[in-house]
């Protein structure tokens, strides 16, 4: 039916590959990533804690004082206007603004010896996200949910990295693959708490069912010859990892069935808070790990309270702590925390001296961070700070060592080099880095 | 483990340009007996036939100066060396000096001399002590706070943090040094320091590592620095008033390094009673890309990888940089193909680096390449299936000449440049309404397709005042992302208008200053509100609503500095004082206009050749295109010289800088690969393929599937690119990197690929309802009776401005099979050419 048909022989005699080349619906073949599967399948022989990372981002650096680092004892320009109430674990208090978290604390290892290094949203967030001290902009180290997505692979149709519902940003988007390259990225979600949210299209069209869309894959390959043909770009390679990926996407089930959260029990939806945008972003985080995603980034960037603080608190601790409290026990009773490794940091801590406008400001030198999961031995508390919360006093944890316990929890030798386009050997983590071992002791 | 606590660099990026670099030093020419003989057991063949040493002569003036000498060889093919590491130094007269390791130290008045010996020659250098009376009493703000600085003391992961480190705070890298002089000397009750017995002050005994200290040890025991400290601690503790140094110089002269060879630099400083030190033991060092050339803290340079960069050099409040540019090894060809001829004088630049760094350019491009190439970079659109067979079919010599000269006569250039500039101007609905950003953008639009002189243009929106009804200009201060204080209706912020001022119009990015001294730039916090203060005049008059009725400029509103609390004079961005007085309520304007014209057109006309550049190649000669920092050298730097002097050569018509361009052969390079340019990905050695951005993907497909996009409250028609502001929720836009407007800065605007954009040209049923447009493309084709592979080509000439080849149409004919109706079957074809990175791309 071709006006210019010329001879039409083989398909290969002019260099087409033969994976350009897709039959109608196979889904295996369309989406063929064989590098990924194998790196996958090498990881677990290692027989690592963990299988995927749930990674809690409180972006802006949330305030140890009114949360998990209450200092009762201090003058209430410091101790703040919070009274405090047992936790589960006898000897810790918690805030009174956390009684789900203090009711389960048996479920996770609180550490109080957080020291981010830096009082600069973006440089402390580049440092916490990469394990590495680099510049603000980010660009020299590659996030560790890059380097898990690089260094494991996917587990199945669904991309290894999922941000829910974006990266952290700041100022400007923070913890991207850097050096990686983009087929590296995080596929953000959007937010599930918008109305009529989904991810746009995933699912197959009335008129263009497998059959039709695997011919169209045909013409596809028969004409997409830029990248062969200009050699070396990095963002046309990672652009054919993503059709490949969307490929995948579209044809299989896994990925609407995660993203889906109507499939969600009223009881379940009621438990993370229904009407709570948050509680909304960490049900589908759990779906997405359930669903085998890798390593997933669930933000939560809102902590930045200069001024007024306890009025945002007031609104914001409870449902938060509802949220993540339902989160973990979710998981728990699901088995998910038996090969996940759940955590739970931000920036910085916020300073103890309540400023002139009844905020806290950035604090570098102290923090709070949750464990759990991942055989971490819950109802523990790791490192402590001074009476007033400022320093710590006890077990300094350092950003790089908050990315070793991620990289080993997961299998990654976080010692090993990788190299940058320009063949540049960068080590995934500066030498002294150190998981907290005491997580599962 | 304290270098990894404590790490002396922080926050800067890719830094960057105009090279400070200057050569005022006292060079030394000594030459060696001509027959000294090489030396015989040197692991480096090449002989060395001259030696110069650098100062010529050393001149040693305060007790706790310390200089060293730098060594360079000359080889006999004119190679630079350095051998300032292995030159053996003998004082052979006068005891007036003595060596610590290589740095010279004085020990009394006198003149005597330094014997350098390296691979066999000689030279011989005076060394001048003039001592006064006295004992050494170390300058706080000349030697201590740069020392502290240098020890990372007060980087921004220590001490210099905003919180501080160890209930000790330091001003981040030494920024405001009165400020420090209060936190050592009379914070913590003074504990600090000891004054009756210096050595046990804590100042000195924690970074000494004999006391705790988070930073680990910082200080080497009776090390030259930590006898400066103690000096400065046994005389005392005093504060001194040492002005800033008004030159600030780095040696030697820039070279190309090979890999794996290194450089010892020297920094020297000259104050404004003319005398001159050398400050290298003062100076903190950083490179800008470590993978090109790394840097130790005493300023040795190591040459890593190919490319090009540049290291910081910062004594005090000045930078200056040392650029680096390190050759690719041999391309893997045994003759490497002959540059082409050069066209304009872009290629004479480009070329040259080109040779210093063992690349060479990439043939030129197919003309179908070109064609859609000019229009998707020049118009943001693609060429009509017409205009690429008429263009196809010109066979004279000089058709891309012409249809350069006709793509720049189309309107579409003015959307180009009016999106531009919104982008960078914050228009957005909620900043200033959708009236005036609709106004404003319109007036925009009509100064391109006027061609308006960019200095014209610039100055009519710096001095716009007067009714905001009759002078669109006027709007461009309208906003409320960021109001001024007492504002009458919306008016923006003096602050912010600065910021966007210097950086979309000069390339600075001045933010940083605002809260600390820059601290990859020379800008202080006092430039910065004084800067500010050039536009605090501006406010509303009349009725608000709330755009205010008439923009004045001579609200007699006057900045406080938020350090000093005290008024600040308005300046330039250079320092340089306005030349009229400046009482409270006079417009300041009309001088910053005249100063970008004037003193200012280097920093002016650089920024917009820049950012020319930066949408045609998709990154700038200065990357990124908005830091036209002194530390962020240009790639190329004769190149954008070269178009600076163009723009103003020509009066500022932009015009006359893309014809510049578009006519060399480095912009009509193909995009392909050569072995000889395979690694570069930084000197536009072939043209870089990169993603078309969000609203011309919108245009391009709406335009090729004759299903154009319906923008809410806007005509049919009106495409993507032509939108005044970003109000429109548009998930296409957004997945496609739309930029919100909250930042001036080019970053905002994302060119990366991501699998959601995948995901909506690969299943999208946006582009699905587009194919089946009822009145477009495919329906249109498909009722016109023509043969399939007639109507195949045209889809192609649409989307890639070329037909298939041979091979493509036996494949795609394989590909199609039999199934489908003759719509579908084009639906199937058009689906697959958007979605070849070939039309996503331009290559």
């Amino acid at each position: 039916m071709l006006s210019w048909i010329g001879k039409t022989n083989s398909p290969c005699c002019d260099g087409i590959r033969r994976r350009d080349f897709i039959s109608a619906g196979s889904l295996g073949v369309l989406g063929l990533s064989l590098p990924e599967l194998l790196r996958a399948e090498r990881a677990q022989a290692a027989a690592p804690r963990a299988k995927s990372i749930l990674l809690v981002y409180l972006g802006g650096g949330i305030t140890h004082h009114d949360t998990f680092d209450p200092k009762p004892e201090a003058p209430e320009e410091i101790r703040g206007k919070y009274g405090q109430i047992d936790t589960r674990t006898p000897g810790v208090r918690f805030s009174d603004q956390m009684p789900s978290l203090a009711a389960c604390s048996n479920l996770f290892a609180l550490v109080r010896s957080q020291v981010a290094g830096s009082d600069h949203h973006e440089t402390a967030a580049q440092w916490m996200l990469t394990g590495n001290y680099g510049v603000m902009q980010g660009g020299d180290y590659p996030a560790i949910g890059a380097i898990v997505h690089h260094e494991l692979g996917a587990q199945n149709s669904l991309p290894p990295y999922v941000a829910v519902p974006r990266n952290h940003s700041f100022t400007w988007e923070l913890g991207k693959s850097a050096w990686l390259g983009e087929q590296y990225e995080s596929f953000k979600s959007g937010d599930p708490a918008q109305p009529g949210w989904k991810v746009t299209n995933l699912a197959l069209q009335a008129d263009v069912d497998r059959a039709r869309l695997g011919r169209r894959n045909q013409v596809l390959a028969a004409i997409d010859g830029l990248a062969r043909k200009v050699g070396n770009s990095p963002d046309l390679k990672a652009m054919d990892s993503f059709y490949q990926r969307a490929a995948q996407m579209v044809l299989s089930e896994d990925a609407r069935l995660a993203f889906d959260l109507t499939r969600e029990s009223e009881k379940t939806l009621d438990a993370y808070g229904k009407t709570e945008r948050w509680g909304r972003q960490a049900l589908l985080a759990r779906r997405l790990i359930e669903s085998g995603v890798r390593f997933v980034f669930l933000q939560y960037s809102a902590w930045d309270h200069h001024a007024k603080i306890f009025e945002s608190c007031d609104r914001m601790l409870k449902p938060f702590d509802q949220a993540l409290a339902a989160l973990l026990k979710d998981m728990n009773e699901r088995g998910l925390l038996k090969d996940t490794l759940v955590a739970v940091y931000g920036d910085f801590g916020r300073t103890s001296k309540i400023n002139k406008d009844a905020g806290r400001d950035h604090w570098g030198n102290a923090g709070s961070m949750l464990f759990a999961g991942a055989g971490v031995r819950g109802g523990q508390v790791i490192g402590k700070t001074d009476a007033r919360g400022e320093y710590v006093l006890d077990r300094p944890v350092r950003p790089p060592d908050v990315a070793a316990t991620l990289y080993d929890a997961v299998g990654i030798d976080f010692h090993k080099e990788l190299h940058t386009p320009q063949a540049r050997p960068v080590r995934v983590l500066p030498p002294d880095a150190a998981p907290i071992h005491e997580l599962y002791g | 483990m304290s270098s990894t606590t404590c790490p002396g660099r922080e926050l800067s990026a890719a830094l960057s340009t105009a090279a400070l670099w200057t050569a005022a030093f006292l060079t030394a020419l000594v030459t060696g007996p001509a027959a000294a003989a090489p030396h015989s057991k040197s692991p480096h063949p090449e002989r060395i036939t001259r030696l110069v040493v650098t100062p010529a002569s050393v001149t040693l003036t305060s007790p706790t100066e310390r200089a060293g000498l730098l060594v360079l060889g000359t080889t006999a093919s004119g190679r630079v060396r350095d051998l300032t590491a292995s030159a053996s130094l003998t004082p052979t007269a006068g005891a007036n000096f003595l060596l610590e390791g290589a740095r010279l130290a004085p020990i009394r008045s006198g003149v005597g001399r330094l014997k350098i010996t390296a691979r066999g020659l000689t030279a011989v250098v005076p060394i001048i002590v003039k001592l006064g009376a006295g004992p050494a009493i170390p300058s706080f703000k000349g030697e201590i706070v740069p020392l502290l600085a240098r020890l990372g003391c007060s980087s921004g992961t220590c001490h210099g943090a905003n919180s501080g480190k160890g209930g000790f705070r330091l001003s981040l890298r030494g920024y405001a040094p009165d400020q420090d002089f209060d936190e050592i000397t009379r914070q913590l009750a003074g504990r600090r320091i000891a004054p009756g017995e210096p050595g046990k002050s804590l100042l000195l005994r924690k970074p000494l590592g004999e006391l705790p200290h988070g930073g680990g040890k910082r200080i080497q025991p009776n090390s030259s620095d930590h006898r400066l400290l103690l000096a400065w601690l046994a005389a005392g503790a005093p504060l001194d008033d040492v002005p800033q140094p008004v030159a600030f110089t780095v040696a030697p002269a820039p070279r190309r390094l090979d890999r794996g060879e290194s450089q010892h630099l020297q920094v020297r400083s000259r104050s404004n009673s003319g005398e001159s030190r050398d400050v290298t033991d003062l100076t903190v060092f950083r490179s800008n890309d470590d993978a090109v050339a790394t840097v130790t803290e005493d300023g040795i340079v190591t040459a890593a990888g190919p490319g090009s960069t540049a290291i910081q050099a910062k004594y005090r409040d000045r930078l200056v940089s040392f650029p680096v540019t390190v050759a690719y090894p041999a391309p893997p060809v045994s003759r490497p193909r002959p540059f082409p001829d050069e066209r304009t004088d872009v290629d004479r630049h480009v070329f040259a680096a080109l040779r210093g760094l063992n690349l060479r350019p990439s043939p030129p491009c197919t003309d179908s390449e070109f064609l859609r190439r000019v229009y998707v970079d020049v118009l943001g659109v693609l060429p009509t299936a017409d205009e690429a067979r008429a263009f196809l079919a010109d066979t004279r010599p000089d058709r891309r000449g012409r249809l350069i000269e006709q793509v720049l006569r189309r309107p579409e250039y003015a959307s180009v440049w009016a999106l531009k500039l919104s982008d960078l101007f914050l228009m957005r609905k909620e900043h200033m309404g959708r009236k005036a950003a609709l106004a404003l953008h319109q007036w925009l639009t009509e100064q391109f397709l006027q061609n308006r002189p960019w200095d014209q243009l610039v100055v009519d929106l710096l001095t716009a005042k007067g009714p905001t009804s009759e002078n669109p200009a006027t709007l461009w201060w309208a906003s409320r992302q960021m109001s001024r204080p007492g504002a009458r209706g919306w008016v923006r912020h003096h602050e912010l208008t600065g910021e966007i001022t210097a950086q979309v119009f000069l390339g600075q990015r001045i933010q940083c200053a605002k809260c600390h001294n820059h601290p990859t730039e020379r800008y202080t916090q006092d430039d910065y509100y004084a800067f500010a203060a050039l536009f605090s005049g501006v406010n509303g008059a009349g009725k608000t609503d709330p755009i205010p009725e008439t923009l004045v400029a001579d609200d007699p509103f006057v900045v406080m500095h938020p350090r000093t609390n005290r008024p600040v004079a308005a300046r330039q961005l250079d320092g340089s004082p306005l030349t009229a007085p400046q009482p409270g309520g006079s417009d300041r304007r009309a001088e910053l206009g005249r100063w970008l014209t004037g003193p200012g057109s280097e920093m002016f006309s650089r920024n917009i050749v820049n950012r020319i550049w930066a949408r045609l190649f998709g990154s700038g000669i200065v990357d990124p295109v908005d830091d036209l920092r002194s530390t962020n050298p240009p790639r190329i730097p004769g190149l954008l010289e070269a178009l600076s002097r163009s723009l103003v050569a020509a009066r500022w018509d932009l015009k006359q800088v893309y014809r510049l361009i578009l006519n060399s052969h480095t912009y009509q390079a193909s995009s392909t690969a050569i072995p000889e340019n395979r690694i570069d990905t930084r000197f536009f050695s072939r043209y870089p393929v990169r993603r078309l951005v969000a609203e011309e993907i919108l245009d391009a497909v709406a335009q090729v599937t004759g299903s154009p996009d319906r923008f809410a409250t806007y005509p049919v028609g009106t495409r993507a690119q032509e939108l005044c502001d970003t109000e429109l929720p548009s998930i296409a836009l957004d997945t496609f990197g739309r930029p919100p407007r909250v930042m001036p800065c080019d970053c905002e605007r994302i060119a990366a690929p991501s699998l959601s954009q995948a995901l909506a040209l690969f299943n999208g049923d946006a582009l699905q309802a587009k194919l089946k447009d009822p009145s477009g493309t495919i329906a249109r084709l498909a009722k016109s009776g023509k043969p399939l592979g007639e109507l195949v080509d045209e889809l192609f000439l649409m989307a890639l401005a070329r037909p298939p080849d041979a091979p493509e149409k036996t494949r795609l004919t394989v590909a199609l099979g039999a199934s489908g109706s003759l719509e579908e079957t084009l639906q199937d074809v058009l689906w697959a050419l958007l979605n070849t990175k070939e039309f996503m791309f331009q290559h």
